[in-house]
């Protein structure tokens, strides 16, 4: 349990984006179940960035800290496991003389990305919320990610296509794409309805195969 | 809903159980690290100890409230505090708890569910 000053809780949070425009040196605390485990995540921040993270297990005493805790974070936060959140203030370098490798900072991903750069795009994709465009000669896909999950998807020039049929066509371009195409960070935008891509993991799928591919093909070379 | 209160009191030392109840007797949310403890039936007579309590603080003192109710007993104690106005937060403890700790904790927590609710 860390120290500190609490001054609200959040029930029913949207998103965490939102709650770190109210914490300027402090961090955010929730707890979840995980098969009836208690767990309690805390997301440090300062100057209203994330800056660390930290989770402890009830059960055991384990304490997971940076990188280490980021995946169950995640986890917790696809599978909207938890409801509320609490906001406390406390000098951040404090809790980092406690908890030296709960440091962590959210990538912070270029513009552009070339389409060969699979490690970079799998990075990015890891606590990615927003527009990815990528691109490859002659068509454009917009796609709304959410850690990793392709949401929605939509081709912005070529044919029209929308949501699982821009899914598979991008999917099948993905050679092409590897070659000579690129990744964009777009701005925020609102998909329609007909947009949404129902099998959400298949991007992130396929990307990993063909990043696992590339490295064998680079140690034969 | 209420994992973060949950936790928080669990954590403190001697704590063995936490429980949201309405103050018609229902759980609301609990968890016990004891499994001997049955969350739901204690929650059902803690609301009606905090009921009676409130009459004997309105027939005694005039006055229909109540910061705490404490029950002490050799094998251990159960401290329970109003949690908004429809529920009643209440911790069981071991017997040695340190009683001014879970005081504290609990009016924390307590305020975290009124607003919660």
């Amino acid at each position: 349990m860390l120290p500190g000053k609490f001054i609200s809780v959040i029930p029913d949070y949207e998103n965490v984006e939102g709650l770190l425009s109210k914490v300027y040196e402090g961090y955010l605390k929730a707890s979840w179940r995980d098969n009836e485990e208690l767990k309690t995540g805390y997301i440090l921040v300062s100057n209203h960035e994330i800056v660390g993270l930290i989770v402890e297990h009830h059960s055991d005493n384990k304490v997971f800290q940076g990188r280490e805790a980021l995946d169950e974070i995640l986890t917790a936060s696809r599978h909207r496991k938890v409801t509320a959140v609490e906001i406390y203030e406390y000098p951040v370098n404090s809790i980092f003389r406690d908890y030296p490798k709960a440091r962590f900072k959210l990538h912070t991903p270029p513009d552009q990305i070339p389409g060969e750069n699979l490690e970079e795009i799998l990075q990015l994709l890891k606590s990615y919320h927003g527009e990815l465009i990528v691109h490859n000669s002659e068509i454009s896909w917009s796609l709304q990610i959410e850690e990793g999950r392709v949401k929605a998807a939509k081709t912005i020039r070529g044919p029209p296509l929308k949501g699982d049929v821009a899914m598979d066509h991008l999917l099948k371009e993905m050679g092409e794409i590897i070659k000579s195409g690129k990744y964009e960070i777009g701005k925020n935008i609102v998909f329609s309805h007909s947009a949404i891509v129902k099998r959400e993991g298949s991007f992130k799928e396929i990307l990993e195969l063909l990043n696992e591919k590339q490295k064998i093909e680079q140690k034969k070379l | 809903m209420f994992e973060n209160v949950i936790a928080d009191l669990l954590r403190v030392d001697g704590v063995k159980g936490v429980a949201i109840v309405s103050k018609d007797g229902l759980l609301i949310e609990g968890q016990a690290s004891d499994r001997t403890i049955d969350v739901e039936s204690t929650s059902a007579m803690v609301a009606t100890i905090y009921g009676t309590s409130l009459n004997v603080s309105n027939e005694v003192f005039h006055e229909e409230a109540v910061d705490m109710v404490t029950l002490e007993s050799p094998k251990g104690k159960i401290i329970t505090v109003e949690a908004g106005e429809n529920a009643v937060l209440t911790v069981l403890t071991d017997p040695k708890v340190n009683l001014g700790l879970v005081r504290i904790y609990l009016k924390r927590n307590a305020q975290k569910v009124a607003s919660m609710l």
